[in-house]
């Protein structure tokens, strides 16, 4: 015997309940089920729904759902940060090279030439840039949440790459903390580099100019706050972009459902 | 069911071998052909097997399509070009793997 459409909506509804919030592993699980119980059926048609279903989700265990649940979301975290690395990757290959070592470049001489002018004004000058970098970066953060959130709302399914794209996760409490810990890590990468600057002249003056001088020092920032920035416009910006495209390819169910 | 801790370590293999044989597959059949190849010896427990699909995936090995059938959506699991490669390759050192443990648990004694 067949599941029925009545069936398999009762299934999607066990499995959100079952703490698997996606669609894209809900539907890979409800087929899963379907088949074990249609597979129990075909020997003996007697046993009701609610036993079979039992059955079949005790298959996977004590814990139900729930290694499958996080072996999922850290699955889904490596193809989220290999498709940021791509991204990242094609600034540092032609054409886009000579935009990327031009900006570090322009960003160096300007620092050089600011503390020629005035050590003070430099220092000023990265630490508004970070400030600007970081705030950028939250504000636009929680734009694409908001439209994200509005988007699920009228739509109802979640995807868990499109969730991961849109900064917008729900996933058990333990990978929370560590993708809280993530966007975290993502602001502070810039905390060193204003700190060196403000320890720059109190360094230089410590250490012979052979060992330790403001040229590296400088170059160090530029590269950082370029790299960063880039980063951050990966994130915030291309993939949020291109999510359509990305979901489509990972998920060939995407465009009949959304 | 055999020591599934011993077939354990296996397990991507079985996976890629199986879709290097059979073409596109989705997981319950997986654990089918494996419990009907091995005559119930061994069973792939559904708490391993869709994590395994799903890393193997994401390391771009396996494509994934999906496919309406009765009444629901159906995701079947292929090799990739790299995931062929690599079958070869994991074939290959766990062949060596069951050759040196044969030899360890069986060796040949020989008086001289």
């Amino acid at each position: 015997m067949k599941l029925t459409k009545g069936h398999i909506q009762e299934l999607y509804q066990f499995v959100a309940t079952e703490n698997v919030k996606h669609y894209d592993l809900q539907t890979e699980l409800v087929d899963h089920l379907a088949n074990g119980i249609e597979k129990q059926w075909s020997a003996n048609a007697e046993k009701s729904f609610e036993e079979v279903k039992t059955q079949e989700f005790q298959k996977f265990g004590a814990e139900g759902f729930s290694d499958v649940i996080i072996k999922h979301d850290a699955a889904l975290s490596k193809k989220y940060h290999k498709i940021i690395s791509g991204f990242f990757m094609e600034y540092f290959k032609l054409p886009k090279i000579i935009g990327t070592v031009s900006s570090i470049a322009i960003l160096f001489y300007c620092l050089r030439f600011l503390t020629k002018e005035s050590f003070v004004f430099s220092m000023f000058t990265v630490i508004v840039f970070f400030i600007f970098i970081a705030l950028t970066h939250v504000l636009s953060t929680i734009n694409n949440k908001i439209i994200y959130k509005r988007k699920i709302k009228k739509r109802g399914k979640r995807w868990k790459l499109e969730d991961m794209i849109f900064h917008s996760h729900v996933s058990s409490e333990k990978q929370q903390k560590s993708k809280k810990r993530k966007t975290v890590d993502f602001i502070i990468i810039m905390i060193p580099v204003v700190f060196v600057t403000l320890i720059d002249d109190y360094i230089s003056s410590l250490i012979p100019p052979y060992v330790y001088n403001h040229y590296w020092v400088q170059l160090a920032v530029a590269t950082t706050i370029v790299l960063g920035s880039l980063l951050m416009y990966i994130h915030i910006i291309v993939i949020p972009e291109k999510a359509e495209e990305l979901l489509e390819k990972t998920y060939p169910e995407y465009k009949f459902e959304v | 069911m055999g020591n599934s801790k011993l077939y354990k370590g296996s397990l991507n293999t079985i996976i890629l071998k199986l879709l290097e044989e059979h073409g596109k597959m989705y997981g319950y059949e997986i654990t089918q052909k494996v419990k009907e190849i091995t005559k119930g010896e061994l069973n792939i427990t559904e708490g391993a097997l869709y994590p395994a699909l799903h890393k193997l995936e994401a390391e771009d090995l396996l494509d994934v399509e999906v496919a309406k059938v009765d009444n629901r959506l159906r995701k079947y699991y292929s090799l990739t070009e790299k995931g062929s490669k690599e079958t070869i390759s994991k074939l290959k050192e766990l062949e060596e793997y069951i050759r040196n443990m044969q030899v360890l648990v069986n060796p040949k004694w020989s008086i001289e």
